[in-house]
């Protein structure tokens, strides 16, 4: 005896909507959450900080103290071994320094307009996502992988 | 008059068809989508280097020297030809800000020389200093690990 489909003794549309309205549903609710705005932005974070760690950082190795090139000649005194670099050039820069004297002589802290006051000293602030490096010294293809635009 | 039979046939494939074409919509929904920000992504990026400098100076710390020459190298890179580099120099907030402004300033200033000093066109870095501006981690402003050097590559 042929096995009859208990749907086909309903009316066509009353057979067919109701599963293609659930399937709908699902399968909508499905597609909104895997577009939503925080799943969007967690599949396309980068390595922002501070969950950017780099890659763990390699033994210490021991280093000559002498640069593996000559000091440049054209050098400030700050980039030149055991020259200069003092914080007398500190304060005599920061007193240069577009800012009003109470911005400037602000102690242990930041001044409340602070992109004002990056706009008045020329600054850019940057973007982007940034790797940490510190603690080690990184090779060359490192660090081009890491500033390569993408 | 149809038989059952007849009818279950055509609507079996109605409904699988329709199952269907709802189930490829709803894939094209979950598909992966690429969500540019034009202001981040692929326009700039940046490393925190590990630069040194003696207390309360700008002179560059020897132990730094390794780093600086493999920046050095990177960035003359035909990868990254093209780019500009920042050189930013930040403090933590210990102190007067004009002077944590200079002396970041001048800590960058530094590793700008040096870096020209093994070949990067200095046209194509600029040093800039935030002094305490950027923390790292605004909730432990006095905390060193706000103290660094960021170097950005953008176009």
């Amino acid at each position: 005896m042929p096995i009859s489909d208990p749907l086909a003794n309903m009316p066509r549309s009353a057979a067919t909507w109701p599963v293609a309205a659930l399937v709908v549903a699902g399968v909508l609710v499905v597609g909104a959450l895997a577009t939503s705005p925080v799943a969007l932005a967690q599949k396309n974070s980068g390595p922002l900080l501070p969950v950017a760690p780099a890659a763990p950082a390699a033994p210490q190795q021991v280093r000559p103290v002498t640069p593996r090139m000559a000091p440049p000649s054209t050098a400030l005194p700050g980039a030149l071994p055991g020259a200069g670099g003092t914080n007398q050039d500190a304060e005599r820069l920061g007193r240069t320094l577009p800012l009003d004297p109470a911005t400037r002589e602000i102690r242990d802290g930041v001044p409340p307009d602070r992109i004002g006051t990056e706009r008045r000293l020329g600054l850019r602030e940057p973007r982007g996502p940034a790797t940490d490096m510190r603690g080690r010294t990184p090779s060359p293809r490192e660090i081009v992988d890491a500033l390569a635009p993408r | 008059m149809h038989s059952p039979r007849a009818d279950s046939r055509p609507m079996r494939m109605l409904r699988a068809g329709l199952l269907g074409l709802v189930l490829a919509v709803g894939l094209a929904g979950c598909a992966p989508t690429q969500v540019y920000d034009t202001t981040t992504m692929g326009a700039e990026r940046r490393i925190i280097s590990s630069v040194a400098f003696e207390f309360d100076s700008y002179r560059i710390r020897p132990d730094s020297y390794a780093a600086l020459d493999n920046t050095a190298v990177a960035l003359n890179d035909p990868q990254l030809a093209g780019l500009l580099f920042e050189i930013n120099g930040h403090t933590d907030v210990i102190g007067r800000f004009g002077y944590n402004v200079a002396l970041s300033s001048l800590r960058a200033g530094a590793v700008l020389q040096y870096l020209a000093a093994r070949g990067v066109p200095p046209d194509r870095m600029r040093a800039q200093g935030f002094g305490p501006l950027q923390l790292l981690d605004p909730y432990n402003p006095r905390d060193p690990f706000n103290r660094r050097v960021e170097i950005v590559a953008r176009r």
